[in-house]
């Protein structure tokens, strides 16, 4: 997905970042995590605790009240305008009845990246075909999106986010209504892409297999209730102060025994 | 002559007539780039800023008049003024988006109506309202052409960011685009088509004309750009057979045109292949039938079985 060029810097970087929105709702109050190059960090909470808001803040779709966000060193804006940041959205949040073919939706993520006429490039088309070979819907490209399946439809939009070849990768539920045979092909990508040097923040219900694919996990309940490497931070204790004890119990049997040794090896810088 | 050609030469009567000749240009024009900013507009959801604008026009087209100076700038500069005044009291009051348009258009409707009402030329008037496109006059057709080629021209060159902009704004963000000024762009584009539908149909009836064609082709096709097409080949039928039918039977243009799409987009509604629901029933049918033998040749195979 990207050059594996060296940054030793937080590429994600919130500082005492707060959101409070027009109507006086509390959105994220005082959050500050960094992110290093190379890592996947899980954004858990319950609902309404305002993972979604960070998550929207950190690529700029809200303003934060107080506070910054810096990408790589730079803020938000800068660091969209040299395409360093890929969003996946929830499949929920698209129009798939828009008549726009597989193929189409995929050089949208090339779509900063062309000349003011939008023609792309051999480099872009390289990127699309390359991007669709990787998610294996290469013999998709004419299909108008509506007509795929749930895995389907899930690949398409990762497919974009690697045609663009960015440093950050945000993921909104991509677990959400795809097989586990799907899921397990997402996790392999993450993890492939944590190792190109990629930056993953992924906003996920699944608790379960957290400590299966990510290195960081921040807990958000308005506040950052925990945020640390998987090993040390996803424990009883602060899952009980983000989701109540009974949850905590259920998603720690589950997860205890599939818990792999690398995610202790990563420390936060 | 035959009793067909005699036929036929009435039918095509009005095309040899100057003045009908260029009724259907204007049309065909007008319709073209209703048709291609119509897909656009069903596609962002924006059948109401449509709405808007096309009768937050009037007190603009008055006051341009009265000032001398072209009607599409005082249209443009009043449609705008509602749409971003709308836009501004919606970010900073609770009350839900459609109803705070609604204040907005309608008011500036109401104050163009006071203006028509106060100023005594009346008959120029009047096409604002009704629009005809048979009274358009050698300085107002100027002006549309020149506004038909800036929007089909706008959005042929940044028809690639204007596609994504409707269909994931995010996206459009996250890539770097400035979707506020593309936002502008699509804005301002929708008022200018609304000055050129007026001319045809009138103020009543210009959403019509930039929902209709839209909604029509988006049953026929799969690709943003054949929808465009479709869109403008159903406007010019619409356009063509309506101007026919105005001048044999002497109806009002505007509304012949408007009946004419509202009929094609019915017959898409029922019969368009995949999106039409004669298909669609067709299809649960089918299905339904082949569920039945699959179940019938099951229980064949199980009797058999048994015996």
């Amino acid at each position: 997905m990207s050059n594996s060029h060296q940054y030793d810097d937080p590429v994600v970087d919130v500082s005492r970042t707060s959101v409070r929105y027009p109507d006086g709702h509390l959105g994220i109050r005082d959050i500050s995590l960094t992110l290093p190059a190379g890592s996947v960090c899980a954004l858990i909470g319950p609902n309404g605790s305002g993972k979604s808001t960070l998550c929207k803040t950190i690529l700029g779709f809200t303003r934060p009240t107080s506070g910054r966000v810096r990408l790589m060193g730079m803020t938000v804006r800068q660091a969209q305008k040299r395409n360093l940041v890929a969003y996946v959205p929830q499949a929920e949040d698209v129009d798939w009845q828009f008549p726009v073919s597989v193929w189409d939706v995929v050089m949208m993520g090339r779509q900063g990246q062309m000349n003011w006429l939008r023609i792309p490039s051999a480099t872009d088309r390289r990127c699309v075909e390359e991007a669709m070979a990787r998610m294996e819907i290469t013999d998709l490209a004419r299909r108008q999106i509506g007509m795929l399946s749930g895995g389907q439809k899930k690949r398409v939009f990762l497919a974009r986010a690697l045609a663009q070849g960015s440093r950050v990768l945000v993921l909104d539920e991509p677990f959400t209504g795809v097989d586990a045979h799907t899921e397990q092909g997402i996790m392999g990508l993450i993890r492939g892409l944590r190792d190109e040097g990629v930056t993953v923040l992924i906003v996920t219900h699944a608790l379960s297999n957290v400590p299966q694919y990510c290195d960081h996990v921040a807990m958000v309940s308005q506040q950052l209730v925990a945020f640390g490497p998987v090993a040390t931070t996803f424990t009883q204790r602060h899952l009980a102060a983000t989701f109540g004890d009974v949850m905590a119990d259920t998603v720690l049997s589950g997860a205890e025994t599939a818990t792999p040794e690398r995610a202790s090896a990563w420390s936060l810088s | 002559m035959s009793a067909l050609d005699e036929w036929l030469a009435v039918l095509w009567l009005p095309l040899t007539l100057d003045f009908m000749r260029q009724a259907l240009w204007m049309g065909l024009l007008v319709g073209t780039v209703c048709a291609v900013l119509s897909c656009l507009i069903v596609l962002k959801g924006w059948s109401l800023v449509g709405d808007a604008a096309s009768h937050a026009v009037v007190p603009g087209i008055v006051l341009a008049w009265l000032a001398g100076i072209p009607m599409v700038i005082g249209a443009l500069v009043s449609a705008l003024c509602c749409l971003l005044g709308a836009g501004l009291i919606e970010r900073n009051c609770r009350i839900r988006p459609d109803a705070v348009l609604g204040i907005a258009f309608t008011g500036f409707l109401a104050l163009g109506m006071v203006l028509v009402a106060m100023v005594p030329s009346d008959v120029h008037f009047m096409h604002i309202l009704l629009g005809n496109l048979l009274g358009i006059e050698a300085s107002t057709r100027y002006q549309l052409i020149m506004t038909g080629i800036v929007v089909l021209g706008a959005v042929a060159l940044k028809f690639s960011d204007l596609r994504l902009y409707c269909f994931d704004p995010q996206q459009a963000q996250v890539v770097g685009l400035n979707t506020r000024r593309l936002q502008l762009l699509l804005t301002i584009l929708l008022t200018l088509t609304t000055v050129m539908a007026l001319q045809a149909v009138g103020v009543v009836l210009v959403i019509a004309m930039l929902v209709t064609p839209g909604c029509t082709a988006f049953l026929l096709t799969r690709r943003l750009a054949s929808m465009m097409m479709v869109a403008s080949a159903s406007t010019w039928l619409s356009v063509l057979s309506g101007v026919m039918v105005s001048f044999h039977v002497d109806i009002e243009t505007g509304g012949v045109i408007v009946l004419i799409q509202a009929f094609l987009f019915l017959l898409a509604f029922l019969f368009a292949p995949g999106r039409g629901v004669v298909f669609q029933k067709v299809r649960v049918r089918r299905a339904i039938r082949a569920d039945r033998e699959a179940a019938q040749e099951q229980e064949e195979v199980y009797r058999r079985h048994r015996v």
